[in-house]
C-alpha cells in the first residue's frame, strides 16, 4: 500500500488517549509502528496520543526511534474522563479515515490499521470496528481477585516473544464473551468498540464524545458514541475479524479502578440515563464482515494458564464436550452475507428453534444454555447424593446423554447409569384427540429420527459407550412402564406430545428420587405442557418451575 | 420513596425499550434472563432505575432478583417502596 496521499496528509490518524500508562503506552505505540503494523508504509498514517493530565507525561523523545509519525497533544482540561482529550486529539487529525483507540493501554494486532482502510474503502460511510480483548486468562476484573500483577503480564508477553509476531497476542488473552461459540464472537452485537474508525465526515456528524460523560474512563461514553455514529443514515457496519486490540492491566483503568466493578457500571449507567433518558444497549445491525483470510487466530479457552484451577481440567473437558456436541466449533466462511449473518445470531440467541442450520449438523438440538443448565443439575443431583440413575426420553442423537455420561466419567462415578429411552425410529404417530393433530413422525419429520446403531456410534465416538449407559429401545407405552430402572437423580423428557410426555410421567415420576430433578425440554409445545398441568395437578406437585430458557423447564422434586 | 405503580410502569417499559418489544410481551411473573439479560444489563437497569427515581439501589439488586414482582417484593422489603 503506498503513500498515495498528498504531501504531509496521512491517510488515516489513530487517536490514543492516555493517562499515567508510562508501561503501557510505549508497548501501545510499539504496536501501531510501522513495521509492526503490516502493509503500510511510515508516511501512510499518523498516531494523535492525546495525554489527559499525566503527572509524567509521554514526552516525543521517548518514542524517537520508533517508525511511526507521531504527534503527543497535552490536554489541559482536567478531567478523570478521556473524552476532551479524545475531542481534541480529534480536531488536531489530518487523515481522511480517523480511528480512535479510547485507551492507552490497547495493544494493536498487525493487521488492524491496514485492515481498517481496506474496509472503509468498501462503503461510502463505512463504521469500522473490531473486538476488544484482554491480555491475560479471564477478564481484568476477575484478574484483580486473583492477584494478576503488571509482572505476570510481562511474563505472558515473554512467552510469546512479543513482539515478533503480534497475532500471538491471541494466545494470551481473553475474550468478553466466554460462552459463544468461536465463530460467534467475531461478530456479536456490540455496545462499543475500543477501536473505531470512520471516515472524517462521519466523526462529524457524529460531534465526537459527548462531553457530559465525567465519570473516570469515560464510562458510556463510548457506548454512547457508538450507537450514535450506528444511528446515522446510510451507514454501514463492518466488523474486522482476526484483528483485535488487546488491554493491558494498568492503573487506574475501568476495570481495575475499583473492585466493585458492578457498583462501576451502575454508576456509568446512571450517568448514560441521566444524558440519554433512554437504555443503554448494544447495537444490533447486520454488518459486514472483512478479513485478510488469514486463519483465525484460536479463539477460544484460556489455553496457557501455566496450572489448571481446582476442577478444571474437568471444566475443561465438559465445555469442549458441549462445544462438539453443539457443533460450536464448525469453522464458518470470513465473511458471509448480511442475511446469513442474521440468521446466525438468531441462532446464537437460540430461543429453541429446532433443527436450526447448526444444530441439523450437531449432537444435540438443545441449546448451548440448556445444556449448562443439564450439566448443573448433574452435578446438583451428585453433589447432594440424591439417590439414583439419569434418564432421557426422547435422546434424538444422543447429545443430552453424552453429557450426563461424560459427567458421570468426569466424576469417577461408576455405580450411576445413563438411561436412553426412545423408539430409535422417531416420533409416533399423533395420538386421536390428546396431541392435537400434531405431527412429527418420521414420515412427517425424518429430520427427528436417529436409529439406535448411529447414536451408539455417538457415544463410542467419545469414549463414553461403557457399562454406565444403558438403552431402551421401543415405543415408551411398551418399554417404560416395565423399564429394569430403580431410582432416578434426573429425568429429562423430551417428547414433544402430549401422550409421550405423559406416558413418561405416569410410568417413572414414581422412580424420581426426592430431590431429583425433572427436565422438560418442551414446555413451550402446548400438548406438553399440557401434560405437564395435568400430572402435575393430579399428583398434587407443587414444586416451583423454574426455567432454563424460553422452552425448557425443571422442577427438583420434594 | 418510590410508587409500586411507578416503579413497575417505568420498568417494563424500560425493558420492552431496552429489548425492543412491546410493553404486552413483558410479563411480571417472568424471569429476567428469559428475556436474554445478562447480568450487565441488570446493573444497567439499576442504574438506570436510580437516576428516573433519584435513588440508590445496591448494585446487585437486579442480579438477585428474578423477575419484577421479585425486585418490587425486594424494594418493599428494603423500605424503598411506599
Amino acid at each position: 500500500m503506498s503513500s498515495g496521499a498528498g504531501a504531509g496528509r496521512p491517510r488515516l490518524s489513530v487517536v490514543v488517549a492516555c493517562y499515567n500508562m508510562r508501561r503501557e503506552i510505549a508497548r501501545t505505540l510499539r504496536s501501531l509502528s510501522a513495521g509492526y503494523q503490516r502493509e503500510l508504509e511510515r508516511a501512510d498514517y499518523e498516531v494523535v496520543l492525546v495525554d489527559n493530565g499525566s503527572p509524567e507525561p509521554p514526552r516525543p523523545e521517548e518514542f524517537r526511534d520508533l517508525p511511526l509519525e507521531l504527534r503527543i497533544l497535552h490536554h489541559r482540561e482536567r478531567s478523570p474522563s478521556p473524552v476532551g482529550a479524545l475531542n481534541e486529539g480529534l480536531a488536531a487529525s489530518r487523515g481522511g479515515l480517523i480511528g480512535v483507540i479510547i485507551d492507552g493501554a490497547r495493544m494493536a494486532s498487525p493487521g488492524l490499521l491496514a485492515a481498517a482502510l481496506h474496509a472503509s474503502r468498501l462503503h461510502p460511510r463505512a463504521i469500522v470496528f473490531t473486538q476488544s480483548l484482554t491480555l491475560g486468562h479471564g477478564q481484568q476484573w476477575e484478574l484483580v481477585h486473583q492477584d494478576y500483577l503488571p509482572a505476570d503480564e510481562d511474563r505472558l508477553l515473554e512467552s510469546i516473544g512479543w513482539p515478533g509476531d503480534g497475532y500471538r497476542l491471541f494466545e494470551i488473552s481473553s475474550w468478553l464473551t466466554p460462552d459463544t461459540s468461536s465463530d460467534l464472537r467475531w461478530v456479536l452485537p456490540l455496545a462499543e468498540s475500543n477501536a473505531l474508525f470512520m471516515p472524517r465526515a462521519l466523526w462529524n456528524e457524529v460531534g465526537g464524545y459527548e462531553p457530559g460523560f465525567q465519570t473516570p474512563g469515560g464510562g458510556f461514553a463510548s457506548v454512547d458514541l457508538f450507537t450514535r455514529a450506528c444511528a446515522l443514515p446510510d451507514t454501514q457496519l463492518i466488523v474486522v475479524t482476526g484483528e483485535a486490540t488487546f488491554h493491558q492491566m494498568h492503573e487506574g483503568s475501568a476495570a481495575t479502578a475499583s473492585r466493585d466493578v458492578f457498583g462501576q457500571m451502575k454508576r456509568f449507567s446512571r450517568e448514560y440515563y441521566r444524558i440519554r433518558k433512554h437504555p443503554a444497549r448494544s447495537v444490533d445491525r447486520p454488518y459486514w464482515t472483512f478479513g485478510f483470510g488469514r486463519p483465525l487466530p484460536p479463539t477460544r479457552g484460556r489455553p496457557l494458564l501455566a496450572s489448571p484451577p481446582p476442577d478444571g481440567l474437568r471444566r475443561r473437558y465438559l465445555d469442549l464436550l458441549k462445544q462438539t456436541l453443539l457443533n460450536e466449533g464448525g469453522l464458518e466462511p470470513d465473511a458471509v452475507s448480511a442475511e446469513a449473518m442474521r440468521r446466525r445470531l438468531q441462532d446464537a440467541r437460540d430461543l429453541g428453534v429446532p433443527l436450526s442450520d447448526r444444530s441439523i449438523r450437531a449432537y444435540t438440538m438443545i441449546n448451548r444454555r440448556r445444556l449448562d443448565d443439564l450439566e448443573r443439575c448433574a452435578n446438583a443431583a451428585l453433589d447432594d447424593a440424591v439417590p439414583g440413575d439419569f434418564m432421557e426420553c426422547g435422546v434424538w442423537r444422543g447429545g443430552a446423554c453424552i453429557l450426563l455420561a461424560a459427567v458421570l466419567s468426569a466424576r469417577n462415578v461408576a455405580d450411576r447409569a445413563v438411561w436412553a429411552a426412545d423408539s430409535f425410529a422417531g416420533l409416533p404417530e399423533p395420538a386421536p384427540g390428546t396431541d392435537d393433530g400434531l405431527d412429527l413422525s418420521a414420515q412427517a419429520a425424518p429430520d427427528l429420527v436417529a436409529g439406535l446403531d448411529e447414536v451408539r456410534e455417538n457415544f463410542a465416538r467419545f469414549g463414553l459407550l461403557d457399562h454406565r449407559v444403558r438403552f431402551l429401545p421401543g415405543w415408551f407405552q411398551d418399554t417404560l412402564p416395565s423399564a429394569p430402572v430403580e431410582r432416578l437423580a434426573l429425568l429429562r423428557i423430551d417428547a414433544d406430545l402430549y401422550s409421550s410426555v405423559m406416558e413418561v410421567l405416569r410410568s417413572l415420576y414414581a422412580r424420581v428420587s426426592r430431590g431429583g430433578f425433572v427436565i422438560i425440554d418442551d414446555y413451550e409445545v402446548p400438548q406438553c405442557r399440557r401434560a405437564v398441568t395435568e400430572f402435575r395437578a393430579a399428583h398434587g406437585i407443587t414444586a416451583p418451575i423454574s426455567s432454563i430458557d424460553s422452552t425448557g423447564v425443571s422442577w427438583r422434586r420434594e | 420513596m418510590m410508587k409500586e405503580d411507578d416503579v413497575r410502569t417505568w420498568l417494563v417499559g424500560y425493558l420492552a425499550e431496552l429489548l425492543e418489544v412491546g410493553a404486552e410481551t413483558i410479563v411480571p411473573g417472568h424471569e429476567f434472563r428469559d428475556y436474554g439479560l445478562d447480568s450487565m444489563d441488570a446493573v444497567v437497569v439499576g442504574g438506570a432505575l436510580e437516576e428516573r427515581f433519584d435513588v440508590e439501589v445496591d448494585a446487585t439488586l437486579f442480579l438477585r432478583n428474578r423477575s419484577i414482582d421479585e425486585l418490587i417484593a425486594d424494594l418493599r422489603r428494603s423500605r424503598l417502596l411506599e
